[in-house]
């Protein structure tokens, strides 16, 4: 702290490094952090350690301070004079002080401050979907001769709707038991720069890699604690902002797929025969097991033959019956809210959203063999377009205020087997321009379904598992993009490619924040080394991203 | 006088001459001066202090006495406010009352 001349304060700010220790300056110099450093954790995981919150940096700014400059003698000397505060990290420090976790400043009409404290009772979501929360409003920074009036104000042990609308429900990927129930907690999404309001939301965390500290998570439901006069007459509210059916949409615009009946079968002579039915629309369950509502994934997936118990032909004497994908369509739009921030124009509250849409057609022609078994060849092709949004949408309106980034799709695959003998995929699909070669083959064994197509991208990060365990899908050959938090300014997306044969460094797209972007994706250099760690400075915009933990301060 | 003019005739010669009669001397070298010791002094108050003059030290007598501004000193990001000094009331080495007022911080 310096006392002394026209400027008084905490001017050591910069650019924290969890290498160094150092905080780097404007002016170029590296000083000692003063007091603790940022905190990289929130909390320690069973499997992983969070990093999600490493790089918060929220303004904390009292309206109607003079704007400052900082000399270049002062800069020489590692100060920075500003007219605001910086809250920074897991555990929100601010002027080398740690407030904690679920603290942060409340700026009252009169300007005076009052350190707001958040706790909430632990969640148990298998038993209860409410909690209690409390928020005590202590008087902040105003030193004894100045101060009039009482020095603190309590609202405990406050009840509230945890908003969880959904997660009984039988499809639902928002468990309230199992394990990622259990981890389930609240925590602050944002913080406005006056404190009067803050976002909470009940969440959990996943792993995206086992050795990856960065983590993916599912969002159950978002409450807003908002604050107004000046204690000890200050009032509270604690209202919905997102329950947990309004965290997704699923819009269907285009949904159909066509079936060709194929029956092989012996005649009243014993000789063997085919039949081939008519083509036949049909609701396509096929499509909507992959794409239910309430699971946020794109599966470029088309299930394979389908035994049919009826439809056989006038004189058959026994025999199968098989129901061939023809022909289908996928056209959806998934909207996934995976983050609330403060915007930096207006301070107004906005969700940042991923919307994952994919335009795909298949087409395929069955030619059966007359024979013992159902025997056939087959070629098909799969080719469509998609992409993937990052979008700022306002909570209050609905209104999309703008697109963040928009990453490509494309698939381009062609198939084609036999049976008794082998089905072969290949093709390739893209994503945000980097291009994957694909090739799968497998055999088919005589009188065996056409198997699965195995090409894929799925836009999740979650799948759920038996009774509400929820699990990273890792199974069979896909693309996986995640939706990710970085802290509470910064989002982004993570690709994982789990296609056998392709080897590729997990990619960590751009990250956007409130008011910069950091385009570039970067990839993983190692499974020790992951370019997780970001902050943005809330007023200049600029991106930090880097392997190890840094923040502005 | 003839031997005055005798001589003051020698003098102009000589010195047409480049010749002179003056010896050359050198000053005496300076006496080291002697080490004061240390000492202390008194004075009685001088005429007319009462006039105007502060004497020093000035004394606080009472830290309560000290008056705030109402509006503190805020730091420059406005997240902490010190005590302002008001007023401060000081006795000089005289006994005399010496008031200090300060100016209020910017609001």
């Amino acid at each position: 702290m310096i006392f002394a001349g026209a400027k008084s304060g905490h001017p050591w700010h910069g650019v924290w490094s969890g290498t160094t220790g150092k905080i780097t300056t404007p002016g170029g110099g590296d000083i000692d952090c003063p007091g603790v450093p940022p905190k990289a954790r929130l909390q320690n995981l069973p499997i992983h350690i969070d990093t999600a919150h490493a790089g918060d940096c929220y303004m904390v700014a009292v309206p109607g301070m003079p704007a400052v400059t900082t000399t270049p003698s002062e800069a020489a000397a590692g100060q920075t004079w500003l007219n605001y505060g910086l809250i920074s990290g897991a555990r929100n420090r601010l002027m080398g002080i740690e407030l904690g976790a679920g603290d942060w400043i409340y700026v009252a009409p009169d300007k005076t401050r009052w350190r707001a404290s958040f706790s909430a009772a632990p969640l148990a979501l298998a038993t209860t979907t409410s909690t209690t929360v409390s928020v005590t409003l202590k008087r902040f920074g105003e030193f004894p001769q100045t101060v009039t009036g009482s020095d603190e104000q309590v609202f405990a042990n406050m009840l509230i709707d945890l908003a969880l609308d959904m997660p009984s429900a039988a499809q639902s990927i928002f468990p309230l038991t199992g394990d990622v129930a259990a981890r389930a907690y609240l925590a602050i999404e944002d913080i406005r720069p006056d404190g009067a309001r803050a976002v909470i939301a009940v969440q959990s965390e996943l792993a995206v890699e086992s050795t990856c500290p960065l983590t993916s998570r599912v969002l159950f439901s978002a409450k807003e604690i908002r604050l107004s006069g000046t204690p000890p007459a200050a009032s509270i509210e604690i209202v919905t902002v997102a329950a947990t059916s309004a965290l997704q949409a699923f819009e269907i615009n285009n949904r159909w797929q066509k079936f060709r009946g194929i029956s092989w079968y012996k005649d009243i002579d014993n000789v063997n025969q085919v039949y081939v039915g008519e083509e036949a629309s049909a609701n396509a369950g096929g499509v909507a097991a992959y794409m239910g509502p309430l699971f946020p994934q794109i599966f470029v997936g088309i299930y394979g033959g389908e035994n049919w118990g009826d439809g056989w032909p006038t004189r058959a004497a026994g025999g199968e019956i098989q129901f061939f994908v023809s022909s289908a369509r996928f056209d959806y739009k998934v909207s996934t809210v995976i983050g609330f921030r403060y915007a930096a124009e207006d301070s107004s509250l906005e969700k940042i959203v991923q919307v994952a849409s994919w335009n795909a057609s298949y087409a395929a022609t069955i030619t059966p063999v007359a024979a013992d078994e159902h025997e056939y060849s087959a070629t098909g092709s799969l080719v469509g377009t998609g992409s993937l949004k990052l979008s700022r949408v306002s909570v209050a309106s609905g209104a999309l205020v703008s697109d963040l980034a928009t990453h490509a799709m494309s698939i381009n695959a062609i198939w084609s087997a036999a049976a008794p003998g082998t089905s072969v995929w290949s093709g390739s699909y893209s994503l945000n321009g980097e291009a994957t070669t694909v090739s799968y083959s497998a055999a088919l064994e005589a009188g065996s379904d056409a198997p699965s197509i195995p090409l894929g991208v799925v836009a999740s990060a979650m799948e759920k598992h038996g009774s509400g365990v929820l699990d990273l899908r890792a199974t069979a050959s896909s693309e996986f993009v995640y939706p990710l938090r970085y802290t509470n300014a910064l989002y982004g997306v993570c690709r994982r490619t789990v296609h056998p044969g392709v080897s590729r460094a997990m990619s960590f797209f751009g990250v956007y924040g409130k008011i910069g972007a950091e385009g570039s994706a970067v990839s993983a250099s190692g499974t020790t080394s992951y370019p997780v760690f970001c902050s943005e400075h809330p007023v200049s915009g600029q991106i930090l991203r880097s392997t190890s933990g840094v923040s502005f301060v | 006088m003839a031997k005055d003019l005798t001589a003051a005739l020698q003098a102009l010669t000589e010195e047409a001459r480049g010749q002179t009669t003056r010896a050359d001397k050198t000053l005496p070298a300076v006496k080291v001066a002697t080490a004061i010791p240390e000492r202390s002094g008194a004075s009685g108050p001088l005429a007319g202090a009462a006039s105007g003059s502060i004497a020093s030290p000035l004394s606080e007598a009472d830290f309560g006495n000290r008056e705030f501004h109402e509006v503190g000193w805020k730091t420059t990001d406005g997240l902490l406010t010190l005590p302002a000094i008001k007023k401060m009331i000081l006795t000089d080495a005289n006994g005399a009352i010496v008031v200090f007022n300060f100016a209020a911080p910017p609001a």
